[in-house]
């Protein structure tokens, strides 16, 4: 196994040589002491080591801080600080960058080690939790529904990149933001009084809602912790647009043609009956032998527009219940006033 | 004999409808369209129109609507005559203004049985308004009442149209029926001069229509 590699950062010289020499003695490979940041920062770039040792107090223009922060954005190699004195002000401001470990000088081998390795070990352990972070964010972007997930304290946990879109704002700024500040309730966030009946009962809850001609169907999930408390909601919101426009557009043209069929069978019933009424009418002028016959034949023919006739009511009836339930104007209203009634 | 105004755009139908109303010993005039239909009526008054509903360009609802609105011709019976059925909304909108509406095709029976019946009717409810206009009701009571009794007689003739409506006051038959019953009571304590509970003449006429 190759040894890990050490760059030790330290502007004492003599310090510096002989924090090198105890390290290859434990088996580290220490193949360079820098004494500045700039310098720090160029071999983080070319030796690659597994992990740097900083002196906090550096000679140059960059402090051991600030050289960190950069090797940090631009390398991922983790800083395991030195310092003389753990009350220095410099160190307190180092603990607040959250760095790998921290070693008091003067060395002891002992701690040295364990400095080390400890270091190496949460960076190794950190790296794991990004890239699972990183599959995780990668599931939630590779939907096209807007995900947000929200804690007791109605805050923003996590947002995916579909939500970010249609709220138009950066993830930095919807996380961690109260999310009523950020989102109308309504569409992509459902009313206050149902994330609070989740929170205690537990069920979770879709609602479809239309602002602006755009539908979405959302799904509010609560997600429960190992010891079965619900701590945080997932809200999912689904685009049904498309769906309910198709929808919309279906119901308008059976609309319009149960309309059309309507009107031909009245036509259609009123222009047969016409006729029948002439023969009927005009045989009863005569005195034919074979009148009732025809008077026989006219009313099977009267029957079957009865059929027809009982369809078209049928279908008027189909017509008022669609036009009751989807349009709220009918095509045809007649505009006249009702003569009998006061009460319409 | 009463004088009759067949309005149908099928010659066929005025052809034999005047012969055959003629030999009931009808007068009977034609005309072959709403507009014609209105026209006659400035010369002649005729003792009842018979309308056709599906003519062009102005059909027979039009036509009784423009007949209603004229004051000469305000209460004019009128039946209407068509080959198909009256829709829920036609029997809700001019139930009230229709004497009866028959379906074609109709045997000389079933007319002069209408015909006979709305006269008798007409003659009948001549008399109450009368009646109770001279005992001070309000003209526009009186002639809702008339409509409300015209409107019921249409929409039970063609119950089936209603038969999904739920009963009472929930629906608009149910709540024409109360505001019947209501303008009877008030009716019948005017011309009694005191409430007996009795509907009057009018309820027995309108119990004959049926």
């Amino acid at each position: 196994m190759k040894p890990t590699r050490l760059l030790v950062v330290e502007d004492e010289f003599i310090t510096g040589a002989d924090l090198q020499s105890g390290l290859i003695e434990m088996g580290y490979d220490v193949p360079e002491v820098v004494d500045s940041g700039e310098d720090a920062i160029e071999r983080a770039g070319t030796l690659r080591p597994d992990a740097i040792l900083m002196d906090i107090t550096l000679r140059g223009k960059l402090t051991g801080i600030e050289a960190a922060e950069v090797i940090r954005k631009n390398y991922g190699i983790p800083i395991i600080f030195l310092t003389a004195h753990s009350d220095d002000p410099t160190f307190q401001k180092a603990i607040r960058s959250e760095p790998f470990g921290f070693i008091i000088k003067p060395y002891e081998p002992h701690n040295l080690r364990t400095s080390i390795e400890m270091a190496l070990f949460k960076h190794s352990m950190e790296a794991k939790l990004r890239e699972s972070e990183r599959t995780v964010l990668a599931l939630l972007n590779a939907t096209p529904d807007a995900l947000i997930l929200i804690n007791r304290e109605k805050k923003i946990v996590a947002v995916n990149d579909t939500m970010c879109r249609r709220l138009g704002r950066s993830r930095e700024d919807l996380e961690g933001s109260s999310v009523t500040d950020k989102i109308r309730p309504g569409m992509l966030y459902p009313e206050e009084a149902i994330i609070d009946t989740i929170f205690s009962d537990g069920h979770s809850f879709c609602l479809e809602d239309e602002q602006e001609g755009a539908w979405f169907e959302t799904t509010v999930i609560p997600v429960r912790e190992p010891d079965g408390t619900i701590a945080r909601i997932a809200i999912q919101s689904h685009d049904i647009t498309w769906r309910k426009r198709f929808e919309e557009q279906l119901k308008s043209v059976g609309i319009e043609q149960i309309e059309h069929n309507m009107e031909q069978f009245q036509i259609l019933n009123d222009q047969i009956r016409t006729p029948l009424q002439a023969i009927m009418l005009y045989l009863s002028l005569t005195e034919y032998e074979y009148r009732p016959k025809i008077e026989e034949q006219v009313r099977i023919i009267d029957n079957l527009v009865e059929q027809l006739d009982k369809g078209w009511l049928e279908s008027e009836k189909v017509h008022s219940f669609l036009i009751r339930h989807y349009k709220q104007a009918p095509g045809k209203t007649p505009e006249k006033e009702d003569p009998a009634g006061r009460d319409r | 004999m009463e004088t009759l105004l067949i309005v149908d755009d099928d010659p066929a139908i005025r052809e034999v409808f005047s012969i055959l109303l003629s030999k009931h010993g009808y007068t009977v005039h034609a005309a072959p369209g709403g507009r014609e239909c209105l026209d006659c009526l400035k010369k002649t008054s005729p003792d009842l129109v018979m309308l056709d509903i599906m003519m062009h360009p102005i059909d027979g609802w039009e036509t009784l609507t423009a007949i209603r609105k004229n004051p000469e011709t305000g209460v004019l019976p009128t039946i209407m005559f068509s080959g198909k059925s009256p829709s829920r909304e036609e029997v809700l909108m001019y139930g009230g203004w229709i004497e009866d509406y028959l379906m074609k095709p109709l045997t000389m029976q079933i007319i002069s049985r209408s015909l006979a019946s709305v006269f008798e009717r007409s003659r009948t409810d001549a008399d109450a308004r009368l009646l109770y206009l001279r005992s001070g009701a309000d003209p526009a009571l009186v002639e809702e009442y008339f409509n409300l009794r015209r409107f019921l007689f249409i929409r039970d003739k063609f119950s089936r149209e209603f038969c999904d409506e739920p009963e009472g006051s929930g629906s608009q038959t149910g709540r024409r029926r109360e505001r019947l019953v209501e303008l009877t009571r008030m009716l019948a304590s005017l011309t009694t001069g005191g409430g007996t509970g009795s509907a009057g003449p009018v309820m027995e006429s309108h119990d004959m229509a049926r």
